[in-house]
């Protein structure tokens, strides 16, 4: 039973339009119930109720929630999986990481998919990084004194005159 | 003096920028404002973010000319090593005419290489007060 059917079935035992009076349930109707599970109580051939054990009742209220739960992670869902695929994560990886089946059974692990936008988004940044690096230029900088060697300008001469407020130059 | 020759570099692209620049006397002026800069790394006024000039936060402008009666027609773009608050030298990152944003244009262009060069991280991924502003 998935957990969309146990939630139909907890919603009609719990139900108060089911017609069916506890009270006027047979004794042996609820020990059926307890020992088997599951028993249909029936009106007139027509299925009016179901009657569960307790263990079963309260595992059919621990699977709604579970489904409820997995309903309210749905609306952050969508957007993380945009971002995946435009960080480059492949839609294979991202639902893998996203549906998670282990002895807690099957579910949406919504952190574990922002886990990994983050180290893409990390990875990417790095790649960034790298990219400028191979970019920028390898060749040394120049100091003021190579470039005045360069320009044929006594650099001492011009540190003087700047010094000196009487540069032959306008800057501001 | 001579402890304040590492207080200015200039970068390979900024160098071949003023030697662009045909007149003898301007590439003076670029020199004669680069020591002034050696004198008082925050000399140039600070620039900013712009749509037109894209982030060039933590880098200053000098206007920059021969001597004349006229505005001066280039622009010196620089950043100060490793930020605003302990700046250490002096990047000059761009030259180029005032006209049409030129030197701007070539200083957002490699002003983030330039930042990687020496170890700092692109200006895009820090805030205001990490450049020191």
């Amino acid at each position: 039973m998935d957990t969309l059917e146990a939630y139909e079935v907890a919603k009609t035992v719990r139900s108060a339009n089911t017609g069916v009076d506890s009270s006027h349930l047979r004794g042996s109707t609820t020990s059926r119930a307890q020992q088997e599970g599951l028993v249909n109580v029936e009106k007139y051939n027509r299925v009016k109720a179901v009657l569960s054990s307790v263990e079963v009742f309260d595992g059919l209220l621990h699977g709604v929630e579970e489904h409820v739960n997995m309903l309210k992670t749905f609306p952050t869902v969508g957007p993380l999986l945009t971002a995946a695929l435009k960080l480059g994560v492949s839609p294979d990886v991202a639902i893998a990481a996203l549906f998670v089946n282990d002895e807690r059974g099957a579910r949406l692990d919504v952190a574990a998919l922002a886990e990994l936008l983050d180290e893409a988004a990390d990875d990417l940044q790095a790649a960034g990084l790298a990219r400028l690096r191979l970019a920028s230029p390898t060749t040394t900088d120049m100091s003021l004194e190579d470039f005045a060697a360069e320009l044929g300008v006594d650099l001492e001469q011009v540190r003087a005159e700047v010094a000196a407020g009487t540069a032959h130059a306008q800057y501001a | 003096m001579t402890a304040s020759f590492t207080r200015v570099f200039l970068t390979v692209e900024a160098r071949a920028d003023i030697n662009a620049i045909a007149e003898h006397d301007v590439k003076v002026a670029a020199l004669t404002a680069m020591v002034e800069i050696e004198r008082d790394l925050s000399f140039g006024r600070l620039l900013e973010v712009r749509s037109g000039t894209g982030d060039l936060r933590g880098c200053r402008k000098v206007y920059v000319d021969k001597p004349s009666d006229d505005k001066p027609r280039y622009r010196l773009v620089y950043w100060c090593s490793p930020d605003e608050r302990l700046p250490r030298q002096a990047r000059i990152i761009a030259f180029g005419e005032r006209y049409q944003l030129k030197a701007y244009e070539l200083a957002a262009e490699r002003y983030d290489g330039d930042r990687v060069s020496v170890g700092q991280p692109p200006v895009d991924t820090q805030t205001d007060q990490q450049l020191g502003l």
